[in-house]
């Protein structure tokens, strides 16, 4: 399979640099939009002075709050900040001029006067009973629609009958997503008056929301068009609305298209991070390793604005014990607001940081009962016809057990987990081996409606254009779905182009979120191909003389399953179809069922489906610098049936690498709330040379509710990571319950 | 970034004309690695001129020569690397330079531009210094040679006036059965500033030290010899509680130059062990 798969439908004009992105546009008589910031942790603003600005040769505009057309805010977030100013990415004012010198120069003659106003610094911070007030809504500081509790059988009942208590701390840092592309729009207007905005987004419907909020427009008067997306992990999300927003504001205010983008340091400082967690748990288990309760309190640090944990959240509530069945639990999510930038989306959304606590804790749990890690696991894997611990019985296959079993064979873990265990402890290296095992619900479960749509339209030639509602951003879905086309077809990749989304000829389909693009995103590609196909052999069928059940399709023709020989061309049979007046061109919907949740309680049914991963990480320490390298990953994943294996590889050596940096290096630096960290040269991801050797597998599987039997995979790949990390430095001698796990942290351990 | 005048002059001559010219706002761009970063950065706002000297074929070459081995300024990092003259007899400075960003930093970066950005924590800085090299710089008073001490002493406290170019390295040639080691400790693989360093090169006789240099990197004010330590080991026969007193003086003598800074929690210990063991392997190797 993965021969043939080696095909990409951007891989051309990706590898030769022709594909196009945002910041590659130049529209005639575009003007530079700039963003002045606070660059205060928490201020009032007592004035903004944009005089001198204005006098500065070639600036066109300057926007402050007042100046807004309609909202100053997209749902919790502000285009331009009034009054206040939460954190340091807070915009202020907004500048177009001729030029990029001019506007920067612009932004450097902006005065203001703030008085700062006492910060929150951390989740820690936020929740003392003193704190500051950062919404006067939220006189609690905590995050809209944030709490999710899971409360399920008797959580002190369970506590009495366990022989074994254990109670464990665990946290993580501010993660960027360290896309290669910042952000980047560039609007204008369409000879109707309404907005056209080319941007770098992952999500067009949304920005097209962002737009619509800033300029008080309908929504079918702005049209948003995805550009090639160097990366976006999650993170070009809110970061793109607002920015799409300053720029239509700009645009109208103006009269001319503008153009925005940001240096990787506003990137940085404005994208939104992966949550940073505090996890406080407890779990009971009976003496032979039988899970009895686990009480979870997992606080997660909103930042400034949030729109994100009330979502996230929720999964986090779901996953929030692993992949163990555990008949008592109390489990409560909830998010705080800090003056810090805002946590959002980002690839695995609560999951890497929740299972690096989880399956620590049950890395602990084992030790503290003398049984080896696999043992205690074995013992507690949810298993088909069990119930989580959200109440929902699970019907599918469960492999939990088999993608751990199949990882640490093929990572010879016994093997090497005794070598380890034998190897000189005073050697200046020493390592470990350990893993981790979770699932992942597929696609939006009962957080939301998994719908979503595509256009599917064969022309006359027989060439195919296919619109998904979902997006690429690199991660290859364009790809997945020209493949179950041309699969299904039985036609060559070559002959099917992938358009990316407009938000004015696609139906909205939610957003591509969740690891839905493939999973959710392919089941109306799969029904249009249905009907498309239906056409096609029915008219075949006419000119073959048969009917339309004795024809098959393979190798761009259409044939008689009896007598190949009796053929037609692809390009033949769609002309045929088109002269003779049927429509090639389909419009199809996927409406999933209604999930039942009931939010008290957090029983119900989470997730239709369930990907299951299994990581196994190898270490190395240098006892004498503290500094841990990652020496080989192996990870099999229970993906159902994959669609494209070359993308899937790709999925999977892109996680295993964010997961080393998440585990090792990555967090982002403060200094009094103002991140000091705003480059690579600072906030270090890991480079070529940090990436292990690395082994994977996919375990294939049926019987799940997947567009051609496919579950979600791309954010499966790297949720596992960080955790077998920890999992595997703790046999190295170094248990830590923070990450990054950076050299002063082990080294504090080889001393203490 | 800020607007400036990019020149590249034809002669050396020339080079130092527009030096002298430019005196006060220009920068020679040896390589610009560090250089185009601290533009960036806004970093150098009184530079409005750049005097390119990366194609002047002055500054280039690598050649053995009566005294040593002489380096052009111009040499790159990767020129340094895969240069066999270089390994045959010093080698330490080819390990520092493996070190050194990664392999496109290392195809423009040069040794001059490393060493006349004069950074706490250049790579190649303690090894040269363990290398007892000399420096050659040019003004239009003529050239001058001095050790590399004295180089960054008055480059770092502003001591020197003269406009000078760096035109290159002279490394003496070692003395018999030299060891020598680099290490470089940095929070990832690659493209890593040195969060420290250390280059050690010495010979010890029947376990007796006959002389030994040790420069460490990212801990002093700019890369120094710790001569205290030296001077200490120099007779002194190796055992673990010498190469644990020389550890426990090189920290001191850090820390009276630099004072104490809050990443000093980490470095100091670390450093620590790092004396003893690269000193402890000076002695096995004997």
């Amino acid at each position: 399979m993965s021969v043939h798969d080696s095909w990409r439908v951007d891989a051309r004009e990706k590898v030769t640099g022709q594909a196009r992105f945002a910041a590659d546009l130049h529209i005639p008589g575009q003007l530079i939009g700039k963003v002045w910031r606070s660059g205060q942790t928490h201020a009032r603003i007592v004035s903004l002075d944009a005089t001198e600005a204005k006098k500065i040769p070639g600036v066109v505009k300057i926007m402050l709050a007042g100046d807004m057309p309609a909202h100053t805010t997209w749902s919790t977030y502000p285009f331009l900040a009034q009054g206040r100013v939460l954190y340091q990415g807070d915009a202020v004012a907004l500048v177009a001029a001729e030029s990029e010198e001019a506007a920067l120069a612009a932004l450097a003659q902006m005065e203001a006067v703030y008085e700062a106003l006492p910060p929150v610094l951390s989740l820690d911070e936020a929740l003392e009973e003193s704190a500051p007030i950062l919404h006067n809504s939220y006189p609690d500081n905590r995050v809209a629609n944030s709490h999710w509790p899971v409360r399920k059988g008797n959580i002190r009942e369970g506590f009495e009958q366990s022989d074994l208590v254990l109670e464990r701390e665990y946290r993580t840092s501010h993660v960027e997503h360290a896309y290669i592309e910042p952000e980047a729009v560039v609007v204008m207007t369409d000879w109707d008056g309404s907005l056209i905005i080319y941007g770098s987004t992952q999500n067009p419907f949304n920005t097209r929301r962002a737009v619509a909020a800033a300029t008080g427009y309908p929504l079918n008067k702005v049209r948003v068009v995805q550009q090639a997306v160097g990366g976006s992990f999650g993170g070009k999300e809110e970061s793109v609305g607002l920015l799409a927003g300053r720029a239509s504001v700009l645009c109208l205010a103006t009269g001319r298209p503008v153009k925005m983008t940001y240096s990787r340091e506003e990137s940085v400082i404005e994208s939104s991070k992966r949550h940073p967690f505090r996890f406080r748990y407890k779990v009971g288990a009976k003496r032979d390793g039988r899970l009895m309760a686990l009480q979870a309190e997992l606080v997660d640090e909103g930042g400034a604005y949030n729109f994100q944990a009330q979502f996230m959240n929720w999964r986090a509530c779901v996953h929030a014990a692993g992949v163990y069945h555990i008949p008592n639990v109390e489990i409560d999510v909830y998010a705080v607001h800090t003056n810090h930038v805002f946590g959002g989306a980002m690839r695995g959304y609560s999951s890497p940081q929740i299972i690096f606590a989880q399956e620590s804790l049950m890395d602990e749990l084992a030790a503290a009962l003398g049984l080896e890690p696999l043992a205690l696991r074995r013992l507690n894997f949810l298993r088909e016809g069990d119930e989580t611990i959200t109440g929902q019985i699970l019907h599918e296959p469960v492999n939990a057990e088999k993608v751990t079993l199949r990882a640490l064979d093929l990572a010879d873990y016994e093997r090497k987990k005794e070598a380890y265990r034998r190897q000189d402890p005073d050697t200046r290296q020493v390592g470990g081996i350990g893993f981790a095992t979770c699932f992942r619900g597929c696609g939006l479960g009962a957080e939301a409606p998994d719908a979503t749509g595509a256009i599917l339209s064969v022309q006359e030639d027989g060439s195919i254009v296919v619109r998904s509602s979902l997006t690429d951003m690199g991660q290859g879905l364009q790809t997945a779905h020209a493949q179950l086309v041309a699969r299904e077809l039985g036609v060559s990749p070559a002959r099917i182009v992938s358009k990316p989304v407009d938000t004015s000829l696609v139906p909205e389909g939610g957003m591509t979120v969740a690891s839905r693009g493939t999973y959710s995103g392919g089941k109306p590609i799969l029904q249009a191909v249905a009907r498309i196909k239906q056409i096609l052999l029915h008219v075949a069928a006419q000119k073959l003389e048969c009917s339309a059940g004795e024809l098959a399709m393979a190798n761009d023709c259409v044939f008689r399953r009896e007598d190949p020989s009796q053929k037609l061309s692809f390009a033949e049979v769609a002309s045929a179809a088109f002269w003779s007046g049927h429509s090639l061109s389909v419009t199809e919907w996927f409406q999933p069922g209604p999930l039942r949740w009931e939010r008290e309680t957090g029983q119900g049914e989470a997730f239709p489906s369930y990907t299951y991963s299994c990581v196994v990480a190898e270490v190395s320490v240098d006892r004498l610098t503290g500094k841990a390298t990652v020496t080989k990953l192996v990870s099999v994943h229970d993906a159902g049936r994959v669609v494209h294996a070359g993308a899937a590889s790709g999925q999977v050596y892109g996680g295993m690498a964010m997961g080393v940096g998440m585990a090792l290096m990555e967090g982002l630096n403060f200094e009094r709330g103002l991140v000091t960290s705003t480059n690579f040269d600072r906030y270090l991801i890991p480079t070529a040379a940090d990436i292990p050797e690395a082994v994977f597998e996919f375990l294939p599987s049926d019987g799940n509710s997947g567009a051609a039997g496919a579950k979600s995979l791309g954010e499966a790949t790297v949720e596992a990571v960080p955790a077998a990390v920890a999992n595997a430095l703790a046999a190295a001698g170094y248990r830590l319950r923070t990450l990054p796990a950076l050299s002063e942290s082990l080294l504090k351990r080889e001393r203490g | 970034m800020q607007s400036f005048a990019f020149l590249r002059p034809t002669s050396l001559a020339e080079t130092l004309a527009l030096m002298s010219e430019h005196a006060g706002h220009c920068r020679v761009v040896a390589g610009g690695t560090d250089l185009v970063p601290a533009l960036r950065e806004g970093r150098l706002q009184d530079v409005s001129v750049l005097i390119d000297v990366r194609r002047r074929p002055e500054l280039q070459g690598i050649k053995r020569t009566e005294h040593g081995l002489w380096l052009g300024g111009g040499t790159t990092f990767t020129a340094i690397v895969q240069s066999a003259e270089v390994s045959s007899a010093w080698s330490l400075l080819v390990e520092a330079s493996r070190q050194v960003g990664g392999k496109q930093i290392r195809n423009l970066a040069t040794l001059a531009g490393n060493v006349a950005n004069a950074s706490p924590a250049a790579d190649s800085i303690p090894a040269l210094l363990c290398l007892e090299a000399r420096v050659s710089l040019l003004s239009t008073r003529g050239t001058r040679e001095v050790q590399l001490e004295n180089y960054l002493e008055e480059k770092t406290t502003g001591q020197n006036p003269l406009n000078e170019l760096l035109l290159g390295f002279l490394l003496p040639y070692p003395r018999a059965k030299t060891q020598a080691r680099f290490v470089k400790v940095a929070r990832r693989q690659a493209l890593a500033i040195a969060r420290l360093s250390l280059a050690i090169a010495g010979h010890a006789e029947d376990g007796v030290i006959d002389w030994v240099h040790v420069a460490p990197g990212a801990v002093l004010p700019y890369p120094q010899r710790l001569t205290k330590v030296e001077q200490f080991l120099t007779g002194c026969r190796l055992s673990a509680e010498i190469c644990r007193a020389a550890a426990e003086l090189a920290a001191k003598e850090i820390l009276a130059q630099s004072g104490k800074r809050p990443s000093f929690d980490y470095k100091l210990p670390v450093l620590k062990e790092l004396v003893k063991e690269m000193l402890e392997e000076l002695r096995e190797r004997v």
